[in-house]
């Protein structure tokens, strides 16, 4: 087993955990120089030789959550007209400034203007990133940000269904689109509990063993719980599941830690915390040290709480 | 293998004829260069009453024979003994000499319930959106002749039209029958109308009534177009059927057009909850095919395909009508050799370069409902630049409408200040009911209808627009039913939210009540008394409440942007 990993804990302001996925990954750093500096062939050397075990949606989400890069992805390499790679990116960013522009409140406590905004904006990512696509139709990048803004146009399960099918086509195993494609499958856009859960099986039972993919099953009974209250979560059954689940993906001997473990890692933490297995949450927070993922953490101070907590009860 | 028959050309009391040598039943059709593009639009159904005309005298006939009206070609067509396929041509060239028009009205009730049974078929609609009410357009629209034909419009149609130059026979059998005999009168071949456009740019998509998508496209005609109407067909299948299981129907056709383009239809049904993805479907695989083109591999599967069909024994014959099309539109005819050679040497170039042209011209139909903005498609128009200067007749539905009156035309204005107009000078016709109503269809197939019971008309409104088009435009309408005539929406009452009534009723209340506290506050003595006193502690408890209720309504509908 290669359960306490090596992964050193990375230094951050207060020791408050981090959100920022150049910590996570620090391989992501040259990327964002490069934008920083606004090198456009060295933004293209990097993605040319993004490792294949690395999903570029995660590289994508980094690019997506840099305040101001929309400026220069707007004209880098000729524009989105004639890069796909500056359409790609640029797409994700849009994607992303939208579901800010709407905030995190659900559907009822949005207001018309910002569900206009958020509309707008989704619908400017949605045709560039139909153009990109159709151009590319192997880019999981921009799959992945057209699961998102079916989502939010509200294209409805059919439409949802085809662009996973196409992100399944475009990438095996598409872990990034699958955890996209579980939020689709929650009924409060339009799918089932049983749907839901029985996708994010189907996402375990066939990714190869070590892979990600089972964070799906983890995901799918955490929004299960959200809404009918941490007592799903602490059911014998349930349990057992997430436990399969990390003995499949992060606690099999062949993991390796690819882009997205981090979100692994926060996804069954916080479900084994919440099913009250002490020593399996503190095993995977010693393994993400002070990182962590906006989903499913509400906050840093909460991880604080859960990892004081478990150093308390001698957890960790 | 028995002997390959070749299609040979000859030519018939001055028809050009192609004849292929065929055992069995003799074969054959007589074309004429006329269809429905070439009608004026008033007159829509002309050839169509002709073709039942000059087929009436033949009475219930023992061997097969048919007629049809096209966009651009009239088909009359036999199968028979020798006799009986001489038989039938003769009396059809004597019945166009002499057409017998006393059958004209009843024939013209049995064509009006021919159009009541007939669906004008999935793609019906885009011609008018593509090329409006003019030419290639007109087949979207019903036979308005059919209310307005005279005896006279028909003999001069046919006079024009049905003529030895404009006409081109087929024929397969053991020989050409040596007593077949065309006596048709002299005339001159009538070209394709030039085709007209009623869209400002491509691709654009439009919304319609419909269970599916449905596209078409006018691209250069070549051996490369059939190619990448199969290629799409084959992505829409997979990507749609197989794949997502969004629909059961996903279908293409490539056909020419008449002059040197064909327009290639698509068309994906989807059940009501699937059409969002239909649509999307669709346009991901089409744009998916204009961008990245195709593989060697599609590409040499659907060559295989489209190779066997030279391989049938009667391919010859099957051919013959298209041939025929194509003789009289003035295309150039290929030997099966040739068109074999033409297929085999479609490179993926080529096909790049037709999907290129397709996605450029695309027009799709859009199932109402279903969201289309982005697609990367441009809306196609449905209002009209500018409006006529005139009389305003305000809506009788109070919706902010009103319906314009000019010298030079009508216009129909709506609040947002968007407006359909049609000029007299570019009305292709005006549909006029007993009842006075009546409805200008403009060439770019916009409409407006001028009904007293949607607008406030008086009779000199109604009076000044009785020469406004020349006569040869109106169609007279039968009368119509209750039921057939507009009528004004139903609005419902108070759209606007209770809370806003409150919110504009409360505040200028409290407004008011505040002064009045103010002013009385500062006036009190405690030489008032203790109504007074009571009087003004009222006032202030009213106050109190006034403000805390728009002081929450006002934040609420600051904060989430709506009442």
């Amino acid at each position: 087993m290669l359960s306490g990993m090596p992964l050193p804990r990375i230094p951050s302001l207060l020791g408050l955990p981090s959100y920022d996925l150049v910590d996570h990954y620090p391989d992501l750093a040259p990327l964002r120089r490069a934008l920083r500096a606004e090198d456009w062939p060295a933004v293209v050397a990097f993605f040319d030789h993004l490792p294949e075990h690395n999903d570029p949606t995660v590289a994508a989400a980094m690019v997506a959550e840099m305040k101001g890069v929309e400026k220069f992805l707007r004209v880098a390499g000729g524009g989105p007209a004639r890069s796909t790679l500056a359409g790609t990116l640029l797409g994700a960013r849009l994607v992303w400034m939208a579901w800010q522009a709407r905030g995190a409140a659900r559907a009822s406590y949005t207001s018309r203007r910002q569900f206009a905004s958020f509309h707008e904006i989704l619908g400017e990512a949605e045709r560039m990133l139909g153009e990109v696509t159709a151009e590319e139709p192997g880019n999981i990048a921009a799959w992945t940000a057209r699961l998102r803004t079916a989502r939010g146009l509200e294209m409805g399960q059919a439409e949802a269904n085809r662009r996973y099918e196409r992100a399944v086509k475009a990438r095996s195993h598409p872990l990034y689109a699958q955890l996209t494609h579980v939020q689709q499958l929650c009924p409060k856009w339009g799918g089932s509990f049983d749907q839901m859960l029985s996708f994010a099986r189907r996402c375990a039972d066939t990714s190869p063993p070590g892979s990600l993919n089972a964070t799906a099953v983890a995901e799918a009974h955490l929004e299960h719980a959200l809404e009918f209250g941490v007592g799903y979560m602490r059911q014998p059954a349930v349990l057992d599941e997430i436990r399969d689940a990390v003995a499949r993906s992060v606690g099999h001997p062949d993991f390796r830690p690819v882009h997205g473990w981090a979100q692994a890692e926060c996804s069954f933490s916080y479900a084994l915390w919440l099913a009250r297995d002490l020593p399996g949450a503190a095993a995977r927070l010693a393994v993400l040290g002070n990182r962590i993922t906006i989903y499913p953490w509400d906050n840093p101070s909460q991880l604080k709480f859960v990892q004081w907590r478990l150093r308390w009860a001698g957890g960790a | 293998m028995g002997r390959r028959c070749v299609m040979i050309q000859c030519e018939i009391d001055g028809v050009p004829a192609l004849f292929v040598e065929a055992a069995g039943p003799v074969r054959a059709g007589l074309m004429f260069r006329v269809g429905r593009v070439d009608e004026p639009l008033p007159l829509a159904g002309l050839t169509h009453m002709v073709e039942h005309l000059a087929l009436h005298r033949h009475g219930l006939m023992d061997h097969h024979a048919n007629a049809s009206v096209g966009a651009t070609v009239t088909h009359f067509y036999t199968a028979g003994t020798a006799g009986e396929v001489i038989a039938f041509f003769h009396k059809l060239c004597a019945s166009l000499a002499d057409l017998p028009v006393e059958r004209l009205e009843v024939e013209k009730e049995i064509l009006l319930t021919e159009a009541a049974g007939r669906s004008n078929g999935v793609n019906g609609d885009l011609p008018l959106w593509r090329y409006g009410a003019q030419g290639f357009g007109q087949v979207s629209y019903a036979e308005f002749g059919l209310h307005r034909a005279t005896a006279d419009d028909l003999r001069g149609w046919v006079a024009d039209h049905f003529t030895r130059e404009n006409s081109v026979l087929w024929l397969a059998g053991e020989e050409v029958p040596a007593d077949l005999r065309l006596s048709l009168p002299a005339g001159v071949r009538r070209p394709v109308p030039p085709p007209s456009s009623a869209l400002e740019s491509t691709p654009a998509y439009y919304y319609a009534a419909g269970k599916g998508v449905v596209m078409d496209t006018v691209v250069p005609r070549s051996a490369a177009g059939p190619m990448f109407a199969a290629l799409l067909e084959r992505a829409l299948y997979r990507e749609l059927r197989l794949d997502s299981g969004v629909s059961y129907t996903a279908t293409t056709d490539y056909s020419p057009r008449g002059d040197d383009m064909a327009t290639i239809t698509a068309y994906v049904d989807a059940l009501a909850e699937k059409q969002t993805a239909a649509l999307n479907g669709f346009v991901d695989t089409f744009k998916q095919l204009a961008k990245s083109g195709v593989t060697e591999e599609e590409l040499e599967a659907v060559r295989a395909q489209a190779l066997t069909s030279f391989d049938h024994p009667e391919y010859e014959i099957a051919r013959l009508p298209a041939a025929a099309i194509d003789l009289l539109t003035g295309q150039r005819l290929f030997t099966v050799a040739e068109l074999a050679e033409r297929l085999r040497s479609v490179s993926l170039g080529d096909v790049m370069a037709v999907a290129g042209e397709a996605y450029a011209h695309a027009l799709l139909q859009v199932p109402y409902g279903v969201p289309a903005e982005t697609i990367g498609f441009a809306p196609a128009p449905t209002t009209s630049d500018s409006v006529v200067t005139g009389q305003r007749y305000s809506s009788r539905s109070d919706d902010g409408c009103a319906l314009v009156i000019g010298r030079d035309g009508v216009s129909v204005t709506n609040k947002a200040g968007q407006a359909v107009t049609v000029r007299f000078a570019d009305c292709a016709v005006r549909l006029r009911w007993p009842d006075g109503g009546s409805v200008f269809i403009g060439k770019d197939a916009i409409s407006v209808a001028v009904e007293r019971t949607l607008y406030r008309l008086d009779e000199a409104a109604l009076a000044s627009l009785d020469q406004a088009v020349p006569d040869s435009l109106n169609v007279l309408m039968p009368e119509r039913r209750p039921d057939q005539i507009p009528q004004p929406e139903q609005r419902g009452p108070a759209s606007r939210p209770a809370r806003k009534a409150e919110f504009s009723i409360l505040a200028p209340l409290t407004a008011v009540l505040l002064w009045g506290l103010i002013s009385m506050a500062n006036a009190w003595t405690p030489e008032d008394g203790e109504l007074a006193e009571k009087l003004l502690l009222l006032l202030m408890v009213l106050v109190g409440i006034g403000v805390t209720r728009v002081g929450l309504l006002g934040i609420s509908r600051l904060r989430w942007g709506r009442w």
